[in-house]
């Protein structure tokens, strides 16, 4: 069940939330078990053959981290079941996301990847459950109900792709009492509706702007252009950022409509004006638990600055493997690490003035530069694909190839402009929407920002954060977001809802 | 504004923008998009050719395998009385392809239906590429169509549907000024071009239009003349292995045709397709088979009665013109006689 298709957005979570409203009378407890069918029933609704998977994974894990939160366990068997805990989480991943990859490399016989099946949202619930194991041995966790820690990790909005929870925020909103109250409901319901426009109204449509020349690199098509290229990259750049954006403002729209704080997974990264910071505001949580759960325990900054650049690149190459089995995702990754040690080591150089304005904005402009390049490897099939693609972005020229500019021609001018005799070059339309594209991610504030018009409640700790009580909006808001809305519920009509790119990760 | 007051407003800003839209849908009919206009035509003169005949008639009603696949002028001379090809397009929804044949059926008339197979399986609440048309030149359609006729028509209209929709309209001068075939020809028009150009007594089957798709290459019977050749097609099972749904709205439209027809006095009969032979057909050939029975015993038990389907049930591909369901003159002749001597009983 996709967030954007038709069944969810007027029967599950109509149902979902007039039940949970019932169940609220009976208690948190029932409340909470609520949440954890209605959550199963989603999963099911993807795909049920998991379903067992998922299950087992949680029970596992749970009397796991029961065993490691008591006091009269001994360190010798603590570290034991923490071992055993860990190891059988990553052999889960390995076994179903690493498994081909790591055959291939060993055997050399490329793989098929259509055959692979990978359970969905296995990345992120695995992850979820190894740093509560992980804090359950250092004594940090929450001991959860059942029930609270099965809707921890399955709980609907995040569980396919995210926000990466932590127990420690989650959890204790769980205890809450109370059902739907029109102060969670509103605020919800105003950041649902722009991730949902953000998603169907604009990164679809640059998702088919970049899918014929991301195909067309994939298949060696020969006698590309600069024009090609630039405008498949940029506009997957694009398109990655509002569908996950607005994947992840859905989630935390959907979170607050139960009552629910989820993290924020984005703060406008591509206007930040280093690695440093596009990493501080590209999904964070996934930021946030790799600094925990990997550099740290790495050794962090803690033995040098050698050893911290390869902490850094170390966690980065895990980062990009996270993403999925492949030299690309590990290439993306490394490049990521390669442009965190020149950030530091420039930082290290230049000491701690503050910036000018020029240099902020060539700041900016160098880390999105560095971005895009970086997503050419993310995005493409192969490393040879991806370096025809860069390679081709140093050739001058804005014009597209034959076989580009009739696709893009077909998917941005409107068959009934051409039939209308209207003249409109493929190249002079794609750079009006890239420009816009780009426009609105430089320039305009986020969904979370016009929502809660610049508070930031997510700067406190999101499990004593309470109802946002004061939250006042305005009328244009609600009507723009009732438009765009109905705008988006249009725009699925007849079409089958784009899936949405984390939820292969 | 407080939250309550938020959640109000926006509801009805939603059911406000949505209305609009419902309201909207209807202003963007008769937009001259790209569609199967040629379909408008063939339908109109099907219908005066319904409306004219004379006597106890034989009607062909169905999909384009019944526009391709039945010789009506042959049939009208061998079975003595007229015999109209009220074929039009199987995408067309049910309804509208019994339709054309129900309104001028009377007292000791027969209609044979052949439908596609597909339509036996699908719910057919309605289509993308039926929306379309709807939108381009079947205005009657939408107007004629009950609240639920018009909600499928809405739900299976894409966003770029309705965009080409609106710019056509905004500059239709343009449009129709490159693409004359679009513009949309009165009933008049049509019956007197085709008046004009149809030499219907005198058997003249010239073809009148360079395009296969036209009104102008219509005979006095309603049969298309232009059916040559045959074109190199992929192979296809027809869905013919996948379970029968029998629950299906064909059914429900079917049953409500055959019962139409006993209440004029009429009678009804159904006949199957004959099946495309392929490699993929001979391999699945005892699956096919019984998707054919399957069909033709669920009608048993709704009280629609099949032509035997057992006779030649699959044909040589040489016999098929353009699509798997289109025969050429040659299979158009073939079947013609099949179906002739199947239909003698009910005459």
């Amino acid at each position: 069940m996709l967030f954007n298709s038709h069944v969810f957005l007027f029967l599950f979570l109509p149902c979902c939330l007039v039940a949970y409203h019932v169940a609220a009378r009976l208690g948190a407890p029932a409340k909470v078990w609520l949440l954890v069918g209605a959550s199963l029933w989603f999963y099911a609704g993807w795909d049920a053959r998991y379903l067992p998977l998922l299950l087992a994974s949680i029970a596992f894990n749970f009397g796991i981290g029961r065993g490691l939160s008591q006091a009269s366990s001994t360190d010798a068997r603590r570290r034991f079941l923490l071992a055993l805990g860990i190891g059988a989480n990553l052999a889960l991943l390995v076994w179903y996301k690493y498994a081909a990859f790591l055959l291939e490399v060993a055997t050399g016989s490329p793989r098929d990847p259509s055959a692979e099946v990978l359970p969905l949202g296995i990345s992120f619930y695995t992850f979820t459950q190894i740093a509560f194991l992980v804090d359950s041995y250092r004594g940090r966790a929450d001991e959860p109900r059942p029930g609270q820690y099965a809707a921890f990790v399955t709980f609907f909005p995040h569980l396919i792709a995210g926000p990466i929870l932590h127990h420690h925020e989650i959890i204790p909103q769980f205890r809450r009492e109370g059902g739907l109250r029109s102060d969670w409901l509103a605020p919800g319901l105003a950041l649902f509706s722009l991730g949902l426009a953000k998603k169907v109204l604009i990164a679809d449509p640059f998702g088919a702007i970049a899918r014929p020349v991301f195909q067309a690199y994939s298949i060696g098509t020969q006698g590309l252009s600069g024009g090609d290229a630039w405008t498949g990259a940029l506009a997957y750049t694009l398109q990655l950022y509002f569908d996950f954006s607005a994947y992840s403002d859905m989630a935390v729209g959907l979170g607050l409509m139960f009552g629910i704080w989820l993290p924020l997974n984005f703060d406008s990264p591509y206007q930040a004006e280093s690695i440093v910071d596009f990493w501080r505001r590209w999904h964070m949580t996934l930021s946030r638990y790799l600094r925990d759960y990997v550099y740290v325990p790495l050794g962090g900054n803690r033995h040098g600055t050698a050893r911290r650049y390869l902490n850094l690149a170390l966690t980065m190459c895990i980062g990009g493997l996270w993403h999925g089995a492949g030299w690309t995702f590990l290439c993306w990754g490394a490049l990521h690490g390669a442009f965190l040690l020149v950030n530091h080591a420039w930082r290290a150089l230049r000491g701690n003035a503050a910036a000018g304005f020029l240099e902020r904005r060539a700041g900016q402009a160098l880390t999105f530069l560095a971005v895009v390049v970086a997503w050419v490897f993310f995005r493409s099939t192969s490393l040879a694909a991806a370096m025809q693609m860069l390679r081709d972005m140093l050739r001058p020229g804005f014009e597209f190839s034959l076989g580009i500019g009739t696709a893009l021609r077909d998917v941005v001018v409107p068959v009934a402009l051409r039939d209308a005799g209207f003249v409109v070059p493929p190249e002079f339309a794609v750079a009006t929407l890239l420009a816009a594209g780009l426009l609105v991610v430089w320039c305009l504030p986020n969904a979370h920002t016009i929502v809660f018009q610049g508070a930031r409640p997510w700067s406190r700790p999101l499990e004593t954060e309470p109802a946002p009580a004061h939250w006042r909006a305005s009328a244009p808001l609600a009507i723009g977001a009732a438009l765009a809305f109905v705008l988006s519920v249009i725009a699925l009509v007849a079409a089958p809802p784009g899936e949405f790119l984390y939820f292969t990760f | 504004m407080k939250p309550f007051r938020f959640l109000m407003l926006w509801c009805a800003v939603a059911l406000a923008a949505t209305m609009a839209y419902v309201l909207a849908y209807a202003s963007l009919l008769d937009s001259p998009i790209q569609a199967e206009h040629w379909l408008r035509d063939v339908r109109t003169v099907k219908r005066a050719l319904a409306r004219q005949a004379i006597g106890p008639k034989v009607v062909l009603a169905g999909g384009s395998h019944v526009l391709f696949g039945a010789d009506a002028r042959a049939m009208s001379v061998q079975l003595g009385r007229p015999v109209l090809n009220l074929g039009l397009h199987a995408e067309l929804p049910v309804r509208e392809l019994l339709e054309i044949a129900d309104r001028n059926l009377g007292a000791g008339d027969v209609a044979l239906v052949m439908l596609e197979f597909e339509r036996y399986r699908e719910g057919h609440a309605g289509s993308q590429w039926h929306a379309r048309q709807v939108l381009a030149w079947d205005r009657e359609a939408y107007d004629s169509g009950d609240l639920r006729v018009r909600a499928g028509l809405m739900l299976s209209t894409t966003s770029d549907l309705v965009r080409d929709a609106v710019i056509a309209k905004l500059f239709d001068n343009r449009v129709l000024a490159d693409h004359p075939g679009r513009r949309a020809r009165t009933e008049t028009e049509v019956l007197d071009e085709f008046a004009r150009r149809a030499t219907w007594a005198a058997g003249d089957t010239a073809p009148r239009s360079a395009a296969i798709y036209d009104f102008r290459n219509l005979d006095g019977h309603g049969d298309i003349l232009r059916a040559v050749g045959s074109d190199a097609m992929p192979d296809h099972d027809y869905g013919l292995g996948a379970p029968l749904d029998p629950d299906s709205r064909t059914w429900r439209e079917l049953v409500a045709f055959e019962q139409s027809c006993r209440r004029k006095g009429a009678r009804c009969v159904f006949a199957l397709p004959p099946v495309r032979d392929c490699a993929l057909v001979r391999g699945k050939r005892d699956e096919i088979l019984r998707g054919l029975d399957d069909i033709a015993a669920h009608g048993a038990t709704l009280g629609l009665a099949f032509l035997p389907h057992r006779e030649a049930p699959v044909l040589d591909a040489m016999y098929y013109f353009d699509t798997r369901y289109h025969l050429n003159e040659q299979g158009r002749t073939l079947r013609t006689s099949l179906l002739m001597a199947q239909l003698r009983p009910w005459l």
